[in-house]
């Protein structure tokens, strides 16, 4: 009986110290969040903002989804001697207070076959997932040409 | 005393009178000679250099002097027709490779292209000639109904052509611009790698510029006045 109980803290201990691992989505807020209007039939969008952690733990955004498209996936444009690539990442760390910027020429999202047509003044909805627990925000659509 | 202080005695007494000490004043005058030579021609070439140099203004991307000229590619026009090399007679035409599905480089580097070519309409001589030319890697998605609705959305100006690789690499080697298809898990999902600078081609299909990204119109609209007036003053 007291071996069980010994386990049983054991492992409750294990789940404590692995916890901070996989925090919750709840101290990641955005700011200035936009997405960028493309023309009549664009397939493919960009989102772009700050996206700030305002926890005291590292957060890893693992997923990220929208029912405004059928895809988002997170991009980095990486110039290297005038060539822009496009480089897919699978997560986002952001340690406690930093704030990251999606912008363009550099980190954004990359938001694939809308579900409707965005144009500027409209806004959608991302949602952020981070361990189990997930956050939304509203990106508004704005001119392409900011 | 004349004697020790002009070489030109030296030469005068040297043909009448050869002993080893007037051998040795032979050399010195020789190496003095050689020497006062020596450092005319350097500096002779230094001015010649330096001048040359002068000529060409520093202009960060300006490809002068030697300017690759364009010879033949057909590209398919979005708004109908064919953009050959022909094209480009008598136009400043600024060139921008991408594809439509391109999120974020493509529509920034239009809207640059946008504020530069507003930014220089009180230059007469580009103005009345200027053309902006976005050329998609990717004609497999990018047909000339999708490139002109893409391009018209930023400005009904802009022109926009594309090509099959075979054609598009026509232009492309010339240029010296690089692009490959990256590919996804997901065989609908596939972008491109390509070169992401701004090229200016002049009006006698000279290769003239490249504008490296990232880009700032202002500094690429201070580089086009200056290379305007290099090639004005030349008269070229």
């Amino acid at each position: 009986m007291k071996h069980a109980a010994n386990k049983q803290a054991g492992w409750l201990l294990v789940l404590w110290l692995l916890s901070p691992l996989v925090p919750a989505c709840d101290g990641l807020t955005g700011a200035d969040l936009w997405i960028r209007e493309g023309p009549p039939g664009a397939t493919v969008l960009a989102g772009f903002g700050r996206l700030i952690n305002r926890s005291r733990e590292t957060l890893q955004v693992s997923e990220i989804r929208s029912t405004d498209f059928k895809l988002v996936m997170l991009h980095e444009t990486v110039l290297q001697a005038g060539q822009a690539h496009m480089v897919a990442r699978d997560r986002l760390l952001l340690s406690p207070g930093e704030v990251r910027a999606l912008s363009p020429g550099g980190l954004h999202l990359m938001l694939m076959q809308p579900t409707v047509s965005l144009r500027r003044g409209q806004s959608a909805v991302v949602t952020f997932t981070c361990g189990n627990t997930q956050n939304s925000m509203v990106f508004s659509v704005r001119s392409s040409d900011q | 005393m004349q004697r020790r202080c002009s070489p030109f005695v030296h030469l005068r007494y040297n043909a009448s009178v050869n002993t080893p000490k007037d051998d040795q004043s032979r050399f010195r005058f020789s190496l003095v000679v050689g020497l006062i030579a020596l450092l005319a021609c350097a500096m002779g070439a230094y001015f010649a250099t330096r001048q040359a140099t002068a000529e060409v203004p520093d202009i960060q991307g300006f490809l002068w002097p030697d300017p690759v000229i364009l010879h033949d590619f057909t590209l398919l026009e979005a708004h109908g027709g064919v953009f050959d090399a022909a094209r480009l007679d008598g136009h400043w035409t600024l060139l921008f490779f991408g594809f439509t599905h391109c999120p974020d480089v493509c529509p920034t580097t239009l809207n640059t292209l946008k504020t530069v070519r507003s930014a220089l309409r009180d230059v007469p001589a580009f103005d009345a000639h200027a053309q902006i030319l976005f050329v998609s890697v990717d004609p497999a998605r990018d047909t000339p109904a999708v490139l002109r609705q893409y391009v018209d959305y930023f400005d009904p100006h802009l022109l926009a052509a594309t090509a099959a690789p075979d054609e598009l690499n026509a232009l492309t080697r010339q240029l010296g611009v690089l692009y490959s298809k990256v590919e996804t898990d997901k065989p609908s999902v596939y972008s491109f790698d390509h070169t992401a600078a701004i090229l200016l081609i002049g009006p006698a299909r000279q290769f003239l510029g490249v504008f490296s990204p990232p880009h700032h119109a202002a500094e690429i609209e201070t580089a086009i006045r200056r290379i305007l007036a290099f090639m004005q003053a030349k008269r070229v």
